[in-house]
Order: structure tokens, then sequence, then C-alpha cells
């Protein structure tokens, strides 16, 4: 719980937080419009994830070539083309499962939607696992990203010349004292430090007095000025999820599909009657949504480079959900929100010392919500009718 | 003399900006049939909703028995004796007609849950007794011979009768009816009236309903009270609000000059 | 006089139940192996399980999808009170077993209250995920506590292997329930899963029936939570994860929610399915697929027949015949289409591995063909067997 690394652990936070804001916006819009909770939309995340290892593997970056040649340097349009692929099987995806599992049971009880989502999101996780490569748990080789290393940020500036300073007097220090003792040694025959003369007694506290002061501001310097570590990559993240975003939001509102959401988001039975096609809004909702998981699934697994199994998007996709809940399940503002929040809250958990409890505070975090303020941070609130 | 059964006294709900129901009063003395109509959004199903616990009221209070039940919740408001319907059929629909009413005679008749576990003698005698019961009610109301058919099933007007019914099996002092006679026809509503008269007579009912059908409430209350946009308009006899400007004017709209 | 026999004929009834789990532990353990043994230990807690989560589930309508929690908590709670008083006390293992049942199922019981009285307020899919989450944080939490071993689990001692007792606890648990839906009280569980709103208009306590229904479902979860511990002598945070929850939830939606016999058979049935899958030689992709698409045919047909033929037994059987039938065919048939594709007939999978798609297949397939379950609303009982033998006689009868 050092306080020194706070400023890092928010600023991660904030990384994983746009992961879970582009899961989530698809959780907020399908439920939006469907009213259901679409549990296998994690999944959809893991096979945006594995859509962009595929790719990679297609451009050339697959273990075997990057063993063959180590020095291959990805270029910015394999990423392009990584993310496009992605979010383009992704939108597949999305479609054949509104298709497949969703539409038939329009009429159903809600309930029966949310089995049939439960079910669809194992038989992704399982039947994937029959035939996707998972053992060993492949990662999208970090070659094929051009953005390495990180940007460090440091809010205050290093005072370079009090420490320059410093360390000149404590050399100045230590110089006498030094000169001091090898006198007394030579003239003397003192072998020990600190059995000096009285005047090599007061150069050598005063040189322990430079040494002390020394430390102590490079200690106090560096706590002022710690630097925040940016990776270049999550930064890419971040500016991919705020175009992402603009986009949606001019698809929102200012499109005709876009007000045909809003309008079936209000009301499908009325929407329907002043003529919106309600089943080509839910199979546009379905596809903008897991387009945006397969783009955070590419981004997720191409920057953090973690191993891709076909669980990736669990926990992922629980967590999103928690985060869409906190923002208010249906508002696609309060999706990104949620995920920041999100996203900060877990890494604070990790700072404070308690990074087992890491998955359960998602959980924790969204009874209290529920039960504090049912419709999240952002959600409107409806007065039930009789 | 009558003394008066329930008091709404100077209730207002707001949802947010909308003031659905403000400043409404009205008094039902006991053994009443009273009326509460007024056109569409004037505000008659909340006031129901207020009065048997579903919202709670924004200011004032409702007194049933001179106890003020306004923060009493639902079950509790049914327990002293106020059962109601709803504007649109809300029926245990997967459970038959039978099933409908012993449901909610269940209130007055308690078994206790170990004795359900354990099958006991005296769940046994007390499933037998709730049946009897219900079976009383579904004749009171005319469906006797349905009381296996799945409550889903049964024809419109038929529906409404057993929520009478249902309502009914609680042993309520006032029994609140939510437009009964809505979609019925003439012969429907003529069964209808002739049920409610016999709630009234054979079992000392006090009955607040809502109504749009004109003949059938002028025909059937002793009481009315109009509300128009959440607010009280006229109260008395039929014939008084019969003849009342404010309320032609509120259903028929302002005379063109 | 009517009462004595009532009383006389339960009395037997419940020797009869206890003598009947006895034979069957005597039989198991004259003709099986160990492995059996367990087969049939587990498959009773799982009847235990479903049948106590379609209490929740089906019967009161709240959707719930965090039953393991509780098994583990009872599991847990047993676990730790072996700690504190290793040597058992010098009970004899019977007594000693139900006392900790009965720990267990209190301890289960109270956690059903405290998820369920805060969280009943919420709905559906709201519910739903804050169960799931509630067996998640149990999970999480014990996996976290280094009194009961953390996340490598813990050794429950004495190690009690009576099938006789978690069968017994199986019967209870459907007599237990059998028993509330018979009575009137029933009614109040039905008509809360029915519609709140009326419920709470005639009367109904609708928080209190819930988080009733939600306290003797964690009850007999934990009970059966207890068995397991001292029948497997060891319990790890890993035994009960999200997908054990949804194992017993399909279990309950194959069934039929809301009928307790076909809780019971879709838990035996489906439990022994993938046991029976470990045994089979690999299986390749094609006849999966295949397997897949027929068990579609078979729920389809036989929902489609029992809507329109269901008039009379003899309809029913011929119906559930010609589904079988269709089934098979269909297997056979389209098995032999999918392995003209090279790939499909190469792939080969183990059965193991498919266990969990299997059974996510059953709930989607499910879900677009019967959402109700196989079985819907149907019970078997003593009276309707009666009525079975006397027609089918009375048809044998007047054939002949």
């Amino acid at each position: 719980m050092e306080l020194s690394v706070l400023p890092q652990q928010i600023v991660n936070g904030i990384l994983i937080g746009a992961v879970y804001s582009l899961i989530a916006l698809g959780y907020n819009m399908v439920y939006g419009v469907l009213r259901l909770i679409n549990f296998a939309h994690g999944e959809v995340f893991m096979l945006g994830a594995y859509g962009a290892l595929f790719t990679s593997w297609y451009l050339g970056f697959s273990p075997e070539d990057v063993y063959a040649n180590p020095n291959m340097q990805g270029e910015w349009w394999h990423l392009a083309i990584m993310l496009l692929t992605a979010m383009v099987v992704c939108t597949f995806v999305g479609i054949t499962i509104e298709f497949f599992a969703y539409r038939p049971l329009r009429k159903q009880p809600k309930i029966a939607c949310l089995i049939t989502a439960i079910g669809v999101s194992l038989f992704l996780q399982f039947g994937g696992a029959l035939v996707l490569p998972n053992t060993p748990p492949p990662s999208i080789c970090e070659q094929v990203n051009p953005f390495q290393g990180s940007f460090k940020l440091s809010l205050l500036s290093y005072n370079y010349a009090e420490k320059e300073k410093l360390a000149a007097e404590l050399n100045r220090a230590d110089d006498a004292f030094q000169q001091q003792f090898e006198l007394e040694k030579k003239e003397h025959r003192v072998t020990n430090p600190f059995a000096l003369s009285l005047k090599g007694e007061v150069l050598r506290k005063n040189k322990q007095e430079m040494e002390r002061r020394y430390q102590s501001f490079v200690i106090s310097e560096d706590l002022r000025t710690y630097t925040i570590c940016l990776p270049k990559g999550q930064l890419v993240m971040l500016v991919t999820l705020g175009i992402l975003l603009m986009i949606l939001n001019f698809i929102v509102n200012r499109t005709s599909i876009g007000r045909g959401m809003r309008a079936v988001a209000e009301d499908a039975s009325t929407a329907s009657l002043m003529g919106i096609n309600v089943n080509r809004i839910i199979v546009i909702t379905f596809a903008i949504g897991s387009a945006l998981a397969g783009a955070g699934g590419m981004m997720s697994a191409t920057f953090t480079g973690s191993p891709l199994t076909t669980f990736y998007g669990l926990q992922p996709g629980l967590k999103a959900f928690v985060a869409a809940v906190l923002g208010g399940i249906g508002s696609i503002s309060g999706a990104v929100l949620g995920g920041f929040t999100m996203g900060i809250s877990e890494t604070l958990i990790v700072w404070l010392g308690y990074s087992s409890y890491k998955d359960a505070i998602a959980f924790m975090l969204l009874i209290l919500i529920l039960l504090v303020k049912p419709n999240g941070l952002l959600g409107s609130k409806r007065v039930e009718k009789v | 003399m009558n003394n008066s059964l329930l008091k709404v006294e100077k209730t207002s709900i707001h949802f947010g900006g909308i003031k659905a129901v403000q400043d409404v009063s009205f008094d039902i003395k006991e053994k009443e049939l009273f009326g509460l109509i007024g056109p569409n959004g004037a505000g008659k199903t909340t006031c129901f909703n207020m009065i048997t616990g579903f919202y709670k009221p924004t200011h004032g209070r409702v007194s049933f028995n001179g106890i003020d039940i306004s923060e009493k919740s639902m079950s509790d408001i049914v327990e002293m004796g106020i059962a109601r319907t709803f504007q649109n059929i809300r029926l245990f629909s997967k459970m038959t007609v039978l099933e409908n009413v012993m449901a909610a005679a269940i209130i007055r008749k308690p078994i206790h849950l170990l004795d359900a576990m354990l099958y006991s003698l005296r769940a046994i005698e007390q499933t037998e007794e709730l049946k009897s019961r219900a079976i009383d009610w579904l004749k009171v109301v005319g469906l006797e011979n349905k009381r296996h058919s799945i409550s889903s099933s049964l024809p419109y007007g038929e529906q409404r009768r057993l929520e009478i019914a249902r309502a009914m099996a609680t042993n309520p002092k006032l029994l609140l009816l939510d437009e009964p006679a809505a979609g019925m026809n003439p012969t429907e509503s003529k069964i209808l009236e002739e049920v409610i008269r016999r709630l009234k007579n054979d079992f000392n009912t006090t009955i607040l309903l809502i109504e749009h059908d004109m003949k059938f409430v002028m025909n059937l209350c002793e009481n009315i009270v109009v509300l128009d946009s959440g607010k009280k308009l006229a109260e008395g006899m039929p014939e008084e609000i019969k003849k009342n400007p404010k309320v032609v004017e509120a259903y028929l709209g302002v005379p063109q000059k | 006089m009517g009462h004595k026999r009532t009383l006389l004929l339960r009395l037997f009834t419940m020797l009869g139940a206890v003598l009947l789990c006895y034979a069957a532990e005597v039989f198991v353990c004259l003709f099986g192996n160990a492995y059996q043994e367990r087969l049939v230990a587990l498959a009773g807690l799982y009847v235990t399980l479903s049948v106590s989560l379609n209490m929740i589930n089906g019967i009161t309508g709240q959707f719930s999808i965090g039953h393991a929690a509780f098994y583990q908590i009872g599991a847990y709670t047993v676990g730790y009170l072996s700690l504190l008083a290793p040597v058992s006390m010098g009970y004899n293992s019977i007594s000693w077993l139900a006392m900790m049942m009965l720990v267990a199922a209190i301890t289960a019981g109270f956690a059903g209250f405290i998820v369920g009285l805060p969280s009943l307020r919420l709905k559906g899919d709201y519910l739903a995920i804050v169960t799931l989450g509630f067996g998640e944080i149990v999970r999480i939490l014990v996996q976290n506590m280094d009194v009961v071993g953390g996340s490598y689990g813990m050794n429950v001692n004495p190690k009690i292997q009576h099938l006789s007792i978690i069968w017994l606890l199986a019967i209870i648990c459907i007599g237990v329930f059998r028993n509330i839906l018979k009575t009137g009280k029933g009614l109040v569980f039905t008509a809360v899963r029915d519609d709140e709103i009326a419920s709470a208009s005639v009367g109904i306590p609708v928080t209190k029936v819930k988080v009733t229904a939600f306290v003797m479902g964690s009850a007999f979860a934990g009970a059966a939570g207890a068995l397991f511990a001292h029948y497997e002598g060891f319990i790890t945070p890993g035994a009960f994860t999200m997908d054990l929850s949804f194992m017993i939830l399909t279990m309950v939606m194959v069934g039929g929610s809301g009928s307790i016999t076909g809780s019971v058979v879709a838990a035996i049935s489906l439990f022994y399915l993938p046991e029976w899958l470990r045994d089979q030689p690999n299986i390749t992709a094609a006849s999966f697929l295949s397997a897949i698409f027929a068990s579609g045919v078979f729920i389809f047909t036989l929902s489609k027949a029992m809507d329109r033929y269901y008039q009379n037994t003899f309809q029913k059987i011929s119906a559930i015949s010609f589904a079988v039938c269709a089934s098979v065919g269909f297997k056979y048939l389209s098995t032999f289409f999918l392995e003209l594709v090279p790939q499909l007939r190469d792939m080969e999978f183990e059965g193991n591995q498919l266990r969990m798609v299997i059974f996510a297949a059953i709930l989607v397939v499910l879900m677009l063909i019967r959402p109700q379950g196989l079985l819907s609303n149907f019970e078997l009982s003593w009276k309707g067997i009666q009525k079975l033998i006397s027609k089918t006689l009375h048809a044998v009868r007047r054939g002949v």
C-alpha cells in the first residue's frame, strides 16, 4: 500500500477500464433494445481476441515466423487490419447468436432468453475449447505491435540543480574528511576513522550529515516527482476507444438507425407501430455491440499480450457487466463511466493488497450498487405500472 | 347513521414532476357503493394504488376504520380488509380457477409452513376447508362449474368475475373494483351488476368502483367522486353529478360559444 | 378412524423409504465397485440439489443461479467443525452425520436468508446476476481463508460414506416440497411465481414467501454439502464453481421448472450422461454434432406430438416412442452425411471434454423448443399411477 504507486495504479485502472467500457457498451446497447442480459457477450469478446490472433498469424506473425525471424516489426496498419477483422468476426458472431438463439424467443418470457444466453455462453466457452487452439494458450506476439515501450510521465520536474549542489557539497565534505584522514594516518598512525582528532571528528560528522541530507533529498524528490509509466500501446487503445465512442455517438444520435434504436429502447411495440423495423434495429444493435466487444478483445489481447484460452472472456465479461450495471444499464455514457470506475476500483483493490479478492470485489460492488441505486449511476428510473 | 370506513384526506402523489393526484379527499361510509369516475388519466387508478399501498402518498393520509394505512405494506392492508381487482386483469394465469381463489383465501386461514412440510392432518383439513370456502365464493360469481379449468382459458367476462371472487375470498370490508365492466357485452355487465349488488347486500361489503360505463355507474352507485387531471372535480349523488356543468365540461369539453 | 389410517400409512411410507435406501446401499456395496458406489451417492446429492433449486427457481419463480454457493457453505461448515472436533466426539457415524447435516442446513439457510432478504427486491435477470455474484464471492472468500486450506482444499474427518443417508436426504427433500405443494400453502409460492403484484393484492406477503423459499432451498443444499464433505473426505473450492451452479440449473430447466418429478429425473439422467460419456471411446465430431441435432429432433417431435396427441395414455406412449424413433433415425442419417466431411470424421473428442458442451447445447436447444422443460408441471403421484394402471387394465380388458 505504498502511496507512491497510487498514481500508476490509477493509470493502470483507466487502461483496464477502457477494455471494460468497450464490452459494457455492448451489454448496455443490447439491454437497451431487448431488455436482455446477453451473457454470451464475454464470449464474443473472446472470439474477437481469437480473430485478432488468427489475423496476426495470417499477416506473418505466427510463432514459427517470429521464431525464424525475431527482428520482425509490425506496422500500424497491421494493427488496423487486426482490429477490423476482429470487429467483423464479432459482428458476424453477434448476428448469428441473435438470429439462432434470441430471435426465436422474442415472445417467450425473459427468463427463457436469459437461460439461452447462459447456454450460448457455455457452449462457446467449452465448444470453442474443442476447436480453437488453447493448449498451450497462444498469445499475439508482441512484434506485431509497433507501439512498444512507454512514456515516462512525471507531474513535477525533478530538481536536478539542488541535487547536484548537494552532491557537490557531499563531495567536498568527503574530500576534506579523506584528506584529514590520510593526514592523520601518516602523522599519528591512526587506522580507525572513528579515532581521529577533534578536527577529524568534526569533518567526519559533517560528511555524515551531508550524506544524510543528500539521501533524504533524493528519496523525497523521487517520491515527489514519481514517474508514471504509460505504455504506448495502451495509449493507442485509449485513443481508439475515443474514436469508436465518437463514431458510436454519431450513429446513435445523428442517424436514422440511432433514432430507431432509441425508439425501440423506449418502447419496442410502439416503435414497431411507428413503422420501425424492430428486428432490423435489434440486429444492428447486436452488430454494433459485438463489433465494440471485438475491438476490445483485439486490443486487450494485442496490447497486454496475455495468453488466450476460450475462457478469456469470462472474467472481463462479468466485470464489464458489473460495469454496465454500475453505470446504469441501457445508458451509453453510463457504460463508459462504469467501465472506468470498475477498472480503477479493481486496481485500487490490488493496491490495497487484496489482490486475491480482485474478482470478488466486482460482485460486491454490483450487489452494493443494486441495493443502493438499482438503476446505476446514470440509468433512468422506471415507474412500475399496474 | 353509518360511520365512515375509508377516509382519504388531502392526498397527493407525485412522480418526479408529474402530479398524478393532487389534494384529493373523500369519505366512504360503511355498506356504501361508491363510484370514482373521470376522464382517462384523471388519476383514478393511481388513487386505487395509493389506497392499496402500491404507491405511498406524497402528502396526506389514508385511514381505514380510523387507522392510518398510508405507510402500510400491500399485504398488511389486505389483511386489514381492503381487496382490489385490476384494470387489466391480473389472475394467476397458470393456476386453475379454484386455485386462484384458494390462494387468496389462505390469508384468512393460514396454514403453518411446518404443517405443510409434514403434510400433517391439520394441513390436510385446512386445505379442504380452504377448498370449500373457495367453492362458495365461486358459486357467488357463478363459476363453480369451471373450477378446474386454467384461469387464463376463461372468457373475458368470467375472468373479471373470477378476479372479484378472488378479491372477495380475502373477506374484505372494502372492495375496490377497477373498471369491472370494461370490455363487457351488455349481458355480461348485467350479470356483473347483479354480482356486485349481491356482494353489497349479502356480504355487507363496501364497494368502491372505477368505471367508464356511465349507465353502469349511475345505476349502481350511491355516491360518486369525479376526478379530473388529478384533482377532485365534484362529489355527490348520481343525479347531482349528472347535472354538474363542470363534470359535463370535463367529459365533453367546453361548449363552443 | 381415517386419521389413524393416514398416520399408519405415513409411518409405513417412511419406514419403506428408509428400508429402500438401506437396501440400495447394501445392493450397491455387494454388486458394485467403489466407483459405481460413488456415482450412486453423487446422483443422490444432485437430486437434492436440483429439487431444492427447483423450489426457488421453478416453484417460487426466483431465478437463482448461484446454488453451488449454498452447497459449498454446507460443505465448509462441516469441514470447519471437523477441525474443531477431530474425533467426532464419540458419536456413532449416523447421528454425527445427522447433526452435521442439521448444522450445515442451518448455516446455509442463514446464508440464504442473508442473500434473499436484500436481493429479493430485484427481479428476473438482476436477481440472477446477484446470486451468480454471491456464488463467486463465497468461492473466492473460501479460497482466501487459510483456516480451511484456501485454494488447496481441506480434509474432512471422519470420512463417512453412507449411501443410504444421502438418498434419504434426497427423499426427504422431495417429500417436504411435495407436501408443501399438496397443501394450500403451496399455492402461495406458485402465486408469487405467477404474478407478484396480484399476490400482494390478495394479501400474500411476497417478500416473506420468497425469503422462505430461498431459506428452504439453500438449507437443503447445505445439508447436501455436509454429506458431500463427509462422503469425499476432502473438499476444495474448485468443486463449487459456477459450472456446478449452471449444471444444477440445467437439471431444473430440463426437468421442467415447477415439476419436482422432472427435477429428479433430469438430475439423475444428466448426472449419468457425462459419466457414461467418459466410458465411451473417443467420439468423432460428426457423431457428436449429429447427437446434438438428434436431441433437438427428439425434443421437437416430442413437444409437437404432445401438443396434438395427449388425450389418453396410449396416445402419449405412442408420441414418446415416435419421438424416440425419429431422433434415433435422424441421428444415424445425420452421422452418415456429416461423416462425408473429412474434418468432421477425423476430429475426435474425449467424452470428458464434451460434458459442459452437451449441457450448454441441451440448455439452448431446450429453451428454443420447449422452454417449459420436458415435464413442465407434471408430477408423478400414487393417484396418477393408480389411474394409469386402472386405465391400462381397462383398455386391455376392453381390447381382449
